[in-house]
């Protein structure tokens, strides 16, 4: 792997690395390559080691839900006054990986930034199963199950709505919009290569299933043309949401009065952790995805190098606001909130605020290093620790602040149960079966998208290669 | 208070023949009635002969005719009594629907005084009722012989089998039998006792006031029942006495006490006036608390000090209270007891000592000649109901000494509701001595330890009666007569006592008549008729009744007591034990959860009796909250002081103590470490240890009984102990409030937050400046809030604006409100893992904080004695709720009488609610507690076994059960409030219902039971009503209202203490 392959535009601006490398920069290289993960008749043996880890993780998640379920919230740790904890901690966790998804294939998008195609849909599919196990917490955190369903403004005769000032049901909505805008974009996205799928089709089943799901796409000029507009309409139409529905997700704190969540910085410093959060897990499934399924070609180092500088950079707006906070918490004079930043490094739960801290600020500082950036183990090490981290900060926030609140008489220890450990395990196995299900049977990387961005769909740069890297 | 119809002697009991009133119905309309039974009857029988029968013929009685004072639905107050050590306590007891649900204080009972004033013994005695592991037949263990002996067998007998047992063995004049009781000053009891005039009768409590009888004794010649009243003292000195928790007294103690406490006319701060409490203890309790000056010491140091107290009068007895010198030991309370001795002097027949039911009776006759000197208001009642005569009187301690004795030579022994075995000094070997009598009997609420030593033996055991479930009459301290009326059939068939002793006389009678007999022989005699008996049934007590005190005789109190009785010969480095009085009481309420679960007002451990100690001491031994440690008594005095040096003093003979050591067990118990306790000193609470009495006693805490001795009296009643570590054994203690060793941020924290949620100051600063630290919120608003004050036309108020005022200054803690609340709002027990787990179900809670005084640099020094302060929470109803403003389903809302609601149909449980409650005030039912028993609460539902049918049967119907995953909180009793609105609008349907409520119609359940009236409800709209009144008053704040505009309905009156100058 040699320099040339890595965008050097600051090293040198006259030049730019090609994004698909080697052999694959061919427009037949690129189906057969995509393709091929889904069609060859068995998957790497790594696949099933994977998909069994995963899918008993799964089982154990339904163990867990049918548990839960069936007795009580009490089998969960949670207690008086840590009325939330692990549920809710992983809900903002999983729905804060959900943004990156999002961010690259609208923001960077619109933005043209092309590298985006290499990963773009693995980062949606990311995007659309990590808004399924944001989504269940709520639904299996409720104290009575049966009943979740009065969070939704049904029309029902008793004209009970629920209530429109509470920050939960403003969740609901941004979750479910952003869940149903995400999974639109990504869907319609992976029509035209679902339609080469089932071009290419060998099986009758195969046939049927793709040529269902491409939705009788032919490739025509008028095809073309209505995807291109549409897509560019919900590029659009999804671009604020990803900065609202974080904004939103941490309305359930700004909005609530317990000393280290009522703050307004909480809005634009949630949308930053969950960017950060959400490349550092799009790093963390491409790096052993690209080796796993030979797509080294189309992730290139370029694109993880682009994403590691994203990290940096959300990495130092979180460190901003973690000082913002404590700066907020002294300059506010409030004995309750001066007390709860301190308490937050130097209390009882010191252990989660430091490691926050480290993951968080200091381990991305790494990135600052270019041969860091561009060592993809280092990286993915990196994003492992920030995903940590992260989870880390949802749980500082919430079992924290919620463990010593106003009244000392109140506060309260808290400990998870077995329960709730392998609950959060058990979504990570929810997480990974649908997303090994994903690499098997759906085409990885955006085969059409990665072509338009080739040399070869633009005459002018229709020279070979080596043309193209002349002066 | 209608009375029960005593016709039909258990109407409305469930198990009786509720709806069968035929009987007292009479007149002509029923006979048609029975010939439509007979007809309806025939026919079915002639149905059931033509076809297949399908159903057991039956016949059907129709509720045609309601009986007098019955309603379906509508509760009915029954006054009833009880007794505890021999104290007659009146009682109201709502049922409903032929079910007692609810108990309160009879108000026209001198021990409640005008209020629904109890204590959390006879709130929670509703429970033990329905207790599913109470004895349900008579059982006898015999042994059995045949080729597979499997030793004893336990079988149930019928009351028929005991009855011809008794009938066989006992001599109708009770000759060879010797009996055992509790103390009881029934009449009926005393009266029925003549039934066996050969028995021998022995009596014993364990918590009793004997050793004060005895002290009487030694000074006054006779065994008076000493009755200080402290609604007239002005300087009250407590001497290691709990006078707020664990005595049968203390609600009268606590509503005196606060009588002198009561600061609500802010009009005249300047010249307000207050009692003074000093208090001098061995431990650290809810009197130490609430005292003005306390000083914690060994037990050891108790009588030294007492004996300089008395000597300090004795040098000048003319002048009796003019010249008090200052007692000497120990050298760190010099100031303290210059002080207060100063303020005796300075208070002449206005100060009052009160000494520890459990101190000697040498201290107690000290105390006794101190307060004659002094000239103390102290009451003293004779006791003409007690069995022992006055000449031949000796106190309990030595009354089980010769029990055992006589128990051993007995033809039939019998003990009824005592249980001697678990009480009785553990070297008495009790157990043994029943399981070898000839014949033994023991009658009881439970299987207890006393039933299995007589059924090891061979003897029976019958079930007794509750007091709810029997005829009864009781006297209380000053002699006043409460009649006893069942609420209900004996629900196990107990009997109570006079039925049971009536029955082993051979002259079998119902409790009932037994107890007319002696309203019309005893204390109606001359003017019983049917209008008196049901006016007395009816009040609760039988008008002039009560006793005149006794006057003192003539010999003067010091000439005759030289105190040389109270002597110092104590080991003062060795560690001692105090006995507390927890909410087991002497053990026979261990079996109530809602007594167990009930946090201690100092420790807020429940589940458990922890061994307190010091933190110093803990330090010194390497202990922590939560450790397993062995405690063994140090019967020869040895003990190892800080060298490791032993101390033998020769008080006990070497012998005896070689032989009570066999017999005393080393008991394992949990550290709690509880500042302001003494050094050197530990406490621990009588009645827990139980291995084999029921689901709930069962192996909660340790058994303090067994490290006792009848040797104690030799040494005033000191225990001495060693306390090892052994192990890393760790017993996770369930307490409510800052269980977890806090770190020192948390600490700094607490300190620095304590002074901001109860404001505390002094009388002094009273006087000067009313309001005290209290800020007062100004609210700018940005929106146009709720209106709670709009008027109609006429200008009278449109709604109610509830409040509720609690008086900190008043607040003993003894938590007789939380569970009169845990009673009338079916608030579930969890279990000591699930409070363990923070997740306790009160609606009210006690917290407690201590306030460390601040060394020289403003540091709060931890190592120095705290003030401890009590402060109730409940619901605030914010007016600003931030509860009801996240709640996703509106499940919270508010009402327009301003009362925060909590739909539990319609909560999902989110818990948001719960995060946002800044006072975190709401309970969350993580499972189905009230669907399911606590030991399998981690079972899925389907699976799991459903809640005993009697549990069911203490609900009160009138608030919701509610369901797993829903939260819950104070309601301030709005079912009160609507069974108020009821009643009244049915009352001025025509005249229309008024703005305003006379006020006290609508009282909470904690209201009612608050024995020093620190809690106040009502309508904040009546400018006249007592709430608006305090809620008014410059001391009264609201918690956290400054910080968050929550805008508390509940508002806390300022805590005011009244300390001394202390002389230096």
């Amino acid at each position: 792997m040699t320099a040339t392959e890595i965008d050097n535009t600051l090293t040198d601006p006259r030049f730019r690395a090609t994004l698909v490398t080697g052999d694959s920069a061919s427009i037949r290289a690129i189906t057969e390559k995509i393709c091929h993960i889904a069609e060859s008749p068995r998957p790497p043996r790594a696949w099933y080691i994977a998909f069994a880890i995963a899918i008993t993780f799964l089982a154990i998640l339904g163990t867990m839900i049918a548990y839960l379920f069936f007795t009580g919230v009490g089998v969960w740790g949670m207690n008086r006054p840590n009325m939330w904890a692990f549920d809710i901690t992983n809900f903002v966790f999983w729905v804060g990986i959900a943004h990156a998804g999002t961010l690259i294939s609208a923001i960077l998008f619109l933005f043209r930034q092309k590298w985006r195609t290499g990963i773009n849909r693995f980062a949606e599919a990311m995007t659309i199963f990590s808004v399924v196990c944001a989504g269940m917490f709520p639904g299996i955190h409720v104290g009575r199950v049966w009943f979740v369903y009065w969070l939704f403004p049904l029309p029902n005769q008793m004209g009970l709505w629920p209530n429109f000032f509470s920050p939960l049901l403003w969740d609901f909505f941004a979750v479910s919009t952003y869940a149903t805008v995400s999974i639109l974009f990504w869907y319609m996205g992976m029509v035209p290569d679902l339609a080469s799928f089932r071009d290419r089709a060998t099986t009758k089943w195969r046939f049927l299933l793709y040529g269902i799901l491409s939705l009788g796409w032919r490739g025509s000029y008028r095809h073309w043309h209505i995807y291109e507009k549409s897509y560019l309409l919900l590029a659009a139409l999804a671009t604020p949401l990803v900065l609202s529905v974080h904004s939103v997700v941490s309305f359930d704190f700004a909005v609530a009065q317990v000393p280290g969540w009522h703050s307004t910085i909480f809005p634009p410093y949630f949308v930053a952790g969950a960017i950060f959060s959400g490349f550092a897990m799009v790093i963390t499934l491409a790096v052993p995805a690209r080796s796993l399924f030979g797509l080294k070609d189309f992730i290139t180092m370029r694109h993880l190098d682009n994403m590691a500088k994203i990290i940096l950079v959300m990495s130092l707006m979180v460190a901003y606001a973690y000082l913002m906070e404590f700066f907020v918490a002294y300059y506010s004079a409030s004995p309750f909130d001066r007390f709860h930043f301190l308490n937050r490094m130097f209390g009882d739960m010191w252990w989660a605020g430091w490691i926050m801290l480290s993951c968080n600020v200091i381990v991305p500082q790494c990135l600052w290093f270019k041969w860091m950036r561009q060592n993809p183990w280092a990286l993915m090490i990196i994003a492992v620790l920030i995903n940590i981290g992260m989870w880390l900060e949802r749980f500082v926030i919430i079992v924290t602040s919620l463990s010593r609140d106003f009244l000392p008489s109140s506060w309260h220890w808290y400990m998870p149960s077995y329960v709730e450990v392998l609950t959060l395990m058990g979504s990570f196995g929810l997480f990974f079966t649908l997303f090994l299900l994903f690499c098997r049977y759906l085409p990885m990387i955006a085969m059409a998208e990665v072509k338009s961005i080739l040399p070869q769909a633009h005459d002018y740069q229709s020279r070979d290669r080596k043309g193209a890297t002349e002066p | 208070m209608p009375s029960m119809n005593d016709k039909t002697d258990f109407e409305g009991a469930p198990h009786g023949n509720a709806g069968l009133c035929g009987d007292d119905g009479g007149g002509g309309g029923n006979e048609s009635r029975r010939t439509f039974l007979k007809i309806m009857g025939a026919s079915i029988a002639l149905a059931g002969l033509t076809s297949c029968r399908r159903w057991p013929a039956e016949e059907l009685a129709p509720y045609a005719h309601r009986p007098p004072s019955r309603m379906d639905g509508v509760p009915v107050s029954y006054a009833t009594a009880t007794e505890i050590g021999g104290i007659g306590i009146g009682a109201l007891a709502v049922s409903m629907d032929g079910r007692p649900i609810k108990i309160d204080g009879n108000p026209t009972h001198p021990l409640s005084q005008g209020g629904g004033a109890s204590d959390m013994y006879l709130q929670a005695s509703i429970l033990g009722l329905y207790d599913p592991d109470r004895s349900r037949s008579p059982v006898l263990r015999r042994d059995v012989t045949g080729p597979r002996n499997e030793g004893r067998e336990r079988i149930e007998k019928s009351w028929a089998d005991f009855a011809a047992f008794a009938k066989s063995t006992i001599h109708p004049d009770g000759s060879g039998l010797v009996i055992l009781t509790e103390a009881s000053r029934s009449p009926s009891v005393a009266a029925t006792r003549k039934l066996l005039p050969q028995a021998k009768w022995f009596e014993y409590e364990a918590i009793s006031n004997d050793n004060q009888r005895a002290g009487a004794q030694q000074v006054f010649g006779r065994p008076l029942r000493a009755v200080p009243q402290l609604d007239k003292a002005e300087v009250i000195v407590s001497i290691d006495a709990d006078l707020f928790n664990g005595d049968p007294m203390s609600t009268k103690y606590a509503r005196d006490f606060a009588a002198g406490r009561k600061l609500h006319d802010s009009a005249n701060a300047s010249h307000a006036t207050m009692n003074r409490l000093y208090v001098l203890e061995s431990g650290f309790t809810t009197t130490g608390s609430m005292a003005d000056h306390r000083h914690a010491v060994q037990p050891s140091f108790i009588a030294p000090i007492v004996k300089a107290i008395l000597a300090s009068l004795s040098s000048d007895t003319d002048n009796r209270s003019s010249r008090l010198s200052v007692p000497t030991p120990p050298e760190d309370m010099a100031a303290f007891s210059r002080t207060l001795m100063q303020d005796i002097a300075a208070h002449p027949g206005k100060a009052v000592f009160v000494v520890g039911q459990r101190l000697a009776p040498e201290i107690h006759a000290a105390i006794a000649a101190i307060n004659f000197a002094i000239n103390a208001p102290v009451d003293y009642y004779a006791d003409p109901e007690d069995p022992r005569d006055e000449k031949t009187w000796t106190p309990h301690s030595e009354q089980l000494i010769a029990f055992a004795k006589a128990a051993q030579t007995a033809d039939v022994v019998l003990i009824l509701g005592a249980n001697p075995v678990l009480t009785a000094p553990a070297d008495l070997d009790l157990a043994n001595i029943l399981s070898k009598a000839k014949a033994s009997i023991h009658a009881g609420l439970y299987e207890d330890e006393t039933a299995q030593a007589c059924m090891r033996g061979g003897g029976w055991h019958i079930p007794m009666a509750h007091y709810l479930e029997a005829w009864s009459d009781v006297r209380t301290f000053d002699g006043t007569v409460s009649i006893a009326q069942p609420l209900i059939e004996p629900i196990f068939g107990g009997k109570s006592t006079i039925e049971i002793l009536s029955l082993l006389a051979g002259k079998e009678r119902r409790g009932l008549e037994i107890v007319r007999e002696t309203a019309k022989n005893d204390y109606l005699k001359g003017r019983y008729s049917e209008w008196s008996w049901k006016q007395s049934l009816s009040n609760g007590i039988v008008e002039n009744s009560a006793r005149k005190p006794e006057s003192l005789p003539g010999v003067h109190a010091l000439a005759r007591h030289d105190a040389t009785g109270v002597h110092a010969s104590a080991c003062h480095d060795a560690f001692q034990l105090t006995l507390i009085t927890g909410s087991a009481y002497d053990g026979r309420f261990t079996n109530n959860g809602w007594l167990m679960e009930l946090p201690d007002p100092m420790t807020r451990v429940c589940w458990d009796n922890p061994l307190l100690v010091s933190p110093q001491t803990a330090a010194k031994l390497g202990l922590q909250s939560d450790d397993v440690v062995r405690i063994r008594r140090t019967h020869d005095y040895q003990s190892r002081d800080r060298k490791g040096a032993t101390h033998s003093p020769d008080a006990l003979s070497h012998d005896r103590s070689q032989t009570v050591a066999a017999l005393m067990e080393n008991i394992d118990a949990t550290i709690f470490i509880m500042p302001g306790y003494p050094n050197a000193t530990f406490g621990l609470a009588v009645g827990y240890g139980r291995k084999t009495l029921g689901a709930i006693a069962n192996n909660v805490g340790a058994n303090a009984y067994a490290l006792t001795s009848t040797a104690d009296a030799q040494n005033h009643g000191i225990i001495y102990i060693d306390v090892q570590k052994y192990g890393d054994k760790v017993n996770r203690l369930a307490c409510v409030q800052d269980h977890h060793v806090i770190d020192k941020v948390g600490r700094d924290r607490m300190h620095a937050i304590v002074s901001d949620l109860i404001i505390e100051g002094t009388l002094a600063q009273y006087q000067q400046h009313p309001a005290l630290e209290t800020r007062k919120t100004i609210s700018l608003s940005m929106w146009n809030e709720h209106d709670y004050d709009a008027k109609d036309n006429n200008g009278d108020y449109l709604n109610h604006k509830w409040g509720l005022a609690i008086d900190l200054t008043a607040c003993t803690g003894c938590s007789a409100c939380v569970v009169a609340c845990q009673s009338e709002n079916n608030i579930p027990i969890v279990g000591k893992e699930t409070v363990y787990r923070g997740r306790e179900m009160h609606w009210l809670r006690i917290d407690r904080y201590f306030k460390w005084p601040k060394d020289a640099n403003g540091n709060v020094d931890e190592t120095s004695a705290p003030q401890a302060l009590h402060q109730p929470l409940l619901c605030m109803h914010c007016e600003n709720a931030p509860c009801e403003e996240v709640c996703p389903v509106l499940a919270s809302t508010h009402s327009r009488e301003g009362l925060n609601m909590m739909a539990y149909n319609r909560c999902v449980g989110t818990r948001y609610c719960s995060n946002n409650c800044p006072y975190k005030v709401r309970r969350f039912n993580f499972f189905d507690y009230n669907f399911g028993t606590l030991q399998n609460l981690y079972v899925p539902n389907i699976l799991r076994e459903d809640i005993n049918e009697l549990v069911k049967m203490s609900k009160n119907p009138q608030v919701t059960v509610r369901s797993r995953g829903v939260m819950e909180k104070c309601t301030y009793c709005i079912q009160r409030i609507e069974a108020a609105r009821i009643a009244i609008r049915a009352k001025t349907r025509h005249s229309g219902e008024p703005s305003i409520w006379p006020d006290g119609t609508v009282v909470t359940a904690c209201q009612q039971a608050c024995p020093t009236g620190a809690i106040v409800f009502g309508d904040l709209h009546d400018k006249n009503s007592k709430v608006a009144k305090l809620c008014s008053l410059a001391q009264s704040y609201a918690l956290l209202d400054p910080e968050l505009n929550t805008k508390p309905r509940t508002r806390y009156l300022a805590k005011i203490r009244n300390p001394a100058e202390m002389t230096r």
